[in-house]
């Protein structure tokens, strides 16, 4: 599961983080026959983009085994907002769904 | 010891510790990535003067954004024998601020670490023992409360006795040691729910947001509109006609109502009266323009505006128009270069740093610059159009606000590069501390009126000028017909185009003395705002962008402004 299919308000825990986290799906590919430009709209990031994510989301304490809390969700493919300790993070959606998670019970 | 260097997170309260090291004013907001640029200032340490430095806040010393680079290069340049680092940490986020912290310490730097917000703890049941911390760190630790000036005195106590620490961690092991030392020194009790607590999920909830959005907005603009005006109508017009006003009719008779100095300094008597709106001299319409018509709206925005910043709106606002802004190929957090530069354009253009790639930060200024009046100018604008009521308005702020979208959908496209997705940090609501409100508010307005003020003259007298020279007919009859077919102004219409290289509200206020219609003003309003951006705007924008995005951004504004204002006389 990721942290887009995760229920809200319960504490989640941190499994992996998709190094291939590509952002060439990222907003500007949206709805029906935007699929050819969205690479142009927002880039290739490819896999050095996703270290990059990777080692901010770590910064940021959301790396393998943390214990998270999704506080809500916009609509539309909007941003995620994680709780992470005493922090509140707002992240985007297809970041959002390179971070697997867990249910602690 | 001869530097003092503040760094740590963004967001954790630097600015204000600078403020309270060196009594130098600087801006405080609660939201990450208020300072762009570093800060100057310095104290007395004993017998010696010591610079203390204010850096951007950065998560890493490997930066990712153009004001965390800043940073970088500040530790860079510093020599490690005279520099002691204040590493500031935010005390309720301890564990993500410990990364920046054993980053500094394997610099090799003496270093000081200052627990900052730390008031804030006991609100949120967090308590951290600093002293365990410090021995195993091998510093010293120091808590604060930075917007008070709690925990100052001590600091400055102990910033001579700073030393190296020899604390070492490999990168492997760095979160392991991260998580052990947080589980030595910090305990976590779990509390309810406050007041504000439950106002920050209300504000980022994906239905309730919206609408709670659009009240604060929209009691915001009228806030603004009714301090503004209510300041003009009842303080700074009566104080302008009843008070000022004879005093320039006795210098006008002095000057015999007319010739060289009285063109210069007085203007045109309307009607053998001074009309501060259409005499254009230096002492009355000059005078006039800033401190009569500009001032109440810049203090009036900057105090709403300061408000929210205080308050941590911004970033929430910021997750609400993440989706609107990624129409226009940049994240949410765009969206507060624009809101700065509604309040001057300069801020506006120096806060596109707190975007990553330059795709992001070349689309965000130029859009920026083209479609987002600032406020001296739309309180001009207020001021011509005013009297038509919405029919005057919406149009001029609806085409910039179309211009806006479609141009930036244009640059999503078009642009090459990165538009990587938002993530920032969201802060916890924190009632502003009225006293660094205001003087906020202040130092704003004091920036306005030596920023501004001696353009707005300089301004009024080189239009004096070029009429007198004859400068403005020759221009005139050269660019009239042009200007006329194009955009369906008069021929003298091009002397304002000229001047708002120089300032906006000059160039918007020589529209006054021109009598034109209802149609012709907004067309005229909106091409002076975006055909090019004025001259501080602009000087600022060549530094930010390179010589050589500057000049395609330029192009991109001239086009079409003339092609909106081409549009706009066909339809009226």
């Amino acid at each position: 599961m990721n942290l887009i299919e995760a229920r809200q308000q319960v504490d989640l825990k941190v499994i992996s983080i998709e190094m291939a986290y590509r952002a060439h799906r990222g907003p500007g590919h949206m709805g029906i026959g935007r699929r050819g430009r969205a690479n142009r709209s927002t880039g290739h990031m490819g896999i050095g983009r996703g270290w990059r994510v990777q080692k901010k989301l770590e910064m940021m304490g959301i790396r393998e085994g943390a214990v998270i809390r999704k506080v809500s969700q916009q609509a539309f493919r909007g941003p995620i907002i994680v709780e992470v300790g005493s922090m509140r993070l707002a992240i985007g959606f297809f970041m959002a769904m390179a971070i697997k998670v867990e249910e602690i019970d | 010891m001869k530097r003092i260097l503040l760094m740590g997170n963004p967001n954790v309260g630097k600015s204000a510790i600078f403020t309270r090291l060196t009594s130098v004013r600087v801006i405080v907001s609660n939201y990450p990535g208020t300072t762009v640029e570093f800060v100057r200032g310095s104290m007395r340490l004993g017998d010696e003067k010591v610079e203390v430095i204010d850096a951007p806040g950065t998560y890493t010393l490997d930066p990712t954004s153009p004001a965390e680079k800043v940073a970088a290069k500040l530790l860079k340049e510093s020599d490690p024998k005279e520099t002691v680092i204040v590493n500031i940490v935010d005390s309720t986020n301890l564990e993500r601020n410990l990364n920046l912290t054993l980053e500094l310490l394997s610099t090799g730097f003496s270093i000081i670490i200052v627990m900052n917000f730390w008031d804030e703890t006991a609100h949120k049941g967090i308590t951290i023992n600093t002293k365990k911390l410090g021995e195993l760190l091998n510093v010293k630790v120091i808590t604060t409360v930075g917007i008070t000036g709690k925990g100052i005195k001590e600091l400055k106590e102990n910033l001579c006795d700073a030393r190296p620490s020899d604390f070492e961690v490999s990168e492997e092991e760095k979160w392991n040691v991260i998580g052990n030392i947080v589980e030595e020194t910090q305990t976590i009790e779990h509390h309810h729910h406050t007041f504000l607590q439950g106002l920050e999920e209300a504000s980022t909830h994906p239905v309730a947001g919206f609408p709670i959005a659009l009240i604060v907005l929209f009691i915001s603009f009228n806030i603004i509109r009714f301090i503004g005006e209510g300041l003009i109508a009842w303080v700074f017009e009566p104080l302008f006609t009843n008070l000022w006003a004879p005093v320039l009719m006795k210098i006008s008779t002095l000057l015999n109502h007319s010739g060289f100095w009285h063109n210069i300094l007085i203007g045109n008597l309307v009607e053998g009266e001074i009309d501060f709106f259409q005499s254009f001299g230096i002492l009355s319409t000059g005078l006039f323009i800033p401190i009569g018509a500009v001032l109440p709206y810049i203090f009036s925005f900057y105090l709403i505006l300061s408000f929210l910043e205080d308050l941590g709106y911004l970033p929430r606002l910021a997750v609400l128009l993440d989706r609107l802004m990624h129409q226009v190929g940049i994240h949410g957090m765009g969206f507060i270069p624009m809101l700065l530069g509604l309040g001057c354009n300069v801020p506006g253009a120096l806060a596109t740093r707190i975007m990553e790639t330059r795709k992001e930060r070349f689309i965000s200024a130029t859009i920026m610059a083209i479609a987002v009046p600032c406020m001296a100018q739309i309180a001009m604008i207020f001021g011509l159009l005013g009297k038509y009521g919405f029919p005057g308005l919406i149009p001029v702020f609806g085409t910039l606000f179309i211009v806006w979208l479609i141009l930036g959908k244009i640059m999503a496209r078009f642009v090459s590069g990165e538009s990587p997705e938002i993530f920032t940090e969201i802060p916890p609501y924190r009632f502003p501390y009225l006293t660094s409100m205001f003087k906020k508010i202040w130092m704003r307005i004091q920036w306005f009126l030596k920023e501004a003020l001696p353009f707005v003259l300089i301004g009024v007298l080189i239009v004096n000028l070029l009429y007198t020279l004859g400068v403005i007919d020759f221009l005139s009859r050269i660019f009239g017909p042009f200007v006329s077919k194009i955009l369906g102004l008069p021929a003298p219409a091009i002397a304002a185009l000229l001047i708002g290289f120089l300032r906006k509200d000059v160039a918007v206020g020589m529209l006054a003395p021109l009598n034109l219609q209802m149609g012709q003003l907004i067309t005229a309003s909106v091409v002076l705002t975006m055909y090019f951006p004025c001259v501080a705007t602009f000087v600022v924008l060549v530094r930010e962008l390179g010589f050589w995005d500057m000049i395609k951004s330029t192009i991109i504004m001239i086009v079409s402004a003339f092609f909106v204002g081409w549009i706009l006389n066909l339809i009226y």
